[in-house]
């Protein structure tokens, strides 16, 4: 009974390491039972609000009217379903195919914001450079198509964290 | 350092030689309407020190899997510029009829150009406000019957021209492609009365329709509720439009031309020669019957002045001569024999006429053009 356990347990052993190895490449084939987090990701626009007393608050609505050169935000929340805390979160966002990255647009708590031109190398902004043509030169906003955020701190047990940036239509 | 990362980044990705991003093609319209735009995050993340499986975003929350995209639908921006070619008034007469006009005949042009994102079709109107500020004639006449006709010519969003009448008769557009263009002109007849020197300012407006249809977008539109995932239309056309102020986001433009009534200055010369005769042949030949001369007639309208259509050279052949066939030619090219509406070479009365009519004679500030007709006649 005992040997027979074990010899179910080992083909899931292996299946979740493969898993976990795939879990790198952009795409995932199996569709395993809920993890820990819920991942949203929602497309919204700032919106201006004037109260009574004159004092303006901007606050983030569903996007609308998106027509070119519109800004997006994308506001991407993380929610720890578990009782235990999720370590060495990294949260990873292409830049849409029409769109373009805004300069200094990304936020999130507690968090280190590295940017990527094709998905493979992150690293800060500044140290971001592309070859085109075969000269070397520091990206612009327009050259940045991956954004990942890789939080410093665990997110605890039922809380969100919030991560955004700016983008516009092209 | 620089040097360094480009490297590894080359080793890493092996094959992103050319990035993905260079492929985008850049439209000054932006991204045409109806585009979905897609966008999925990714969470990797441990429990306990144990890697967890990624995953993939979703509109309203996913806990496994490779998630849903996020999307929204491109909406339709509505934009256009209309702008009037030259910043110049154009060249009319007294008495010319829009119906009259002849390929080759200068007459005021605006380019219309759709810098939204989505084909569109337009339809216009002419008005006649009066001096605007920047086209300000001191005396003025008012045209009869405008219209606008869309010119056939090639339209360039690159560089602006200014093209001449070519015989067109379309007066709206039911569909222009995003980022293109078209000339559109307006004409109109000019009062027999006008005063030479006298102007017509003329306002051309489009107005933006649904795609292939006549039917104005209204103006609605503006303050309509969004639907998500459906296009909607949002107008994006500004107050700055050519010459004269605009009425923001209503898919309308309008733009001012002249039209001035100048004269034309045409001057005729004739000359003669003879070609050969029957005893010396071509060799120094002399006037005597039988002798084959030649006229050449000479319509020259000076520079600076307004362009001249449907100008007709008729001669009439001289008495004791007698036409010789087939040897009429306008700028030395071969015209038939008529008759043919008066074209030609016409026989009665005896000895007959000549004449041919020049569709445009259009000197610019600094060349004249000039018409040559030749016909040959033979010493009775």
């Amino acid at each position: 009974m005992k040997r027979q356990t074990i010899l179910v347990t080992l083909p899931l052993l292996l299946a979740q390491l493969l898993s976990t190895v795939q879990a790198q490449g952009a795409v995932k084939s199996a569709a395993p039972k809920g993890g820990c987090i819920e991942l949203t990701t929602v497309a919204q626009q700032d919106k201006s609000v004037t109260a009574a007393d004159g004092t303006v608050t901007k606050k983030y609505v569903p996007a609308t009217r998106i027509v070119p050169d519109a800004e997006v935000v994308w506001t991407t929340s993380a929610r720890n379903l578990c009782n235990k805390p999720a370590e060495n979160v990294v949260i990873d966002q292409p830049v849409p195919e029409h769109m373009i990255f805004v300069a200094d647009s990304t936020s999130g708590t507690d968090a280190q914001v590295t940017l990527a031109t094709n998905g493979d190398v992150f690293m800060p902004a500044k140290d971001l450079t592309v070859s085109v043509d075969g000269v070397v030169r520091h990206a612009g906003a327009a050259d940045v198509r991956h954004v990942r955020w890789t939080l410093n701190k665990a997110v605890a047990p039922q809380t969100t964290v919030t991560v955004r940036y700016r983008a516009t239509v092209q | 350092m620089i040097i360094r990362t480009t490297a590894r980044h080359l080793v890493l990705t092996g094959l992103a030689l050319t990035p993905l991003w260079a492929s985008v093609p850049a439209l000054a319209a932006g991204t045409a309407a109806n585009t979905t735009i897609s966008n999925t995050a990714t969470v990797n993340y441990s429990v306990a020190g144990t890697a967890q499986p990624q995953i993939g975003s979703s509109p309203t929350g996913n806990t496994s899997g490779a998630g849903t995209p996020t999307t929204f639908l491109v909406d339709n921006k509505v934009n256009l510029s209309l702008i009037e070619t030259d910043g110049k008034a154009a060249s009319t007469a007294a008495g010319q009829l829009a119906s009259a006009l002849v390929a080759g005949s200068p007459v005021a042009v605006y380019k219309l150009t759709n810098i939204g994102n989505s084909p569109q079709g337009y339809i216009f109107g002419v008005t006649q406000p009066g001096p605007d500020g920047f086209f300000a004639p001191a005396t003025t006449f008012t045209l009869a019957n405008t219209k606008a006709i869309v010119s056939s010519a090639a339209c360039s969003t690159a560089t602006t021209v200014t093209p001449t009448f070519n015989n067109e008769v379309a007066t709206s557009v039911l569909t222009l492609a995003a980022d293109s263009c078209v000339y559109v002109m307006v004409v109109g007849d000019t009062p027999a009365a006008a005063a030479t020197g006298a102007g017509a300012v003329v306002r051309l407006t489009a107005t933006t329709t649904v795609n292939n249809t006549a039917t104005p977008l209204v103006a609605t539109l503006v303050t309509q509720a969004d639907t998500a995932n459906a296009v909607d239309i949002l107008f994006a056309d500004g107050t700055v439009n050519g010459h004269v102020a605009n009425v923001a986001r209503d898919a309308i433009a309008f733009d001012d031309d002249e039209y001035v009534v100048t004269a034309s200055a045409l001057t005729v010369t004739k000359t003669s020669a003879v070609i050969s005769d029957p005893t010396s042949g071509i060799t120094n030949p002399k006037a005597i019957p039988g002798a084959l001369m030649e006229y050449t007639v000479t319509v020259t309208n000076a520079a600076g002045s307004a362009t001249a259509t449907n100008v007709v050279i008729a001669d009439n052949i001289p008495a004791n001569t007698t036409y010789a066939a087939g040897t009429i030619t306008l700028n030395g090219v071969a015209v038939a024999d008529g008759p043919v509406g008066g074209v030609g070479f016409t026989p009665a009365p005896a000895p007959g006429s000549v004449s041919v009519t020049v569709a445009s004679l259009a000197p610019t500030i600094t060349t004249a053009a000039t018409a040559t007709l030749k016909f040959r006649v033979t010493i009775n």
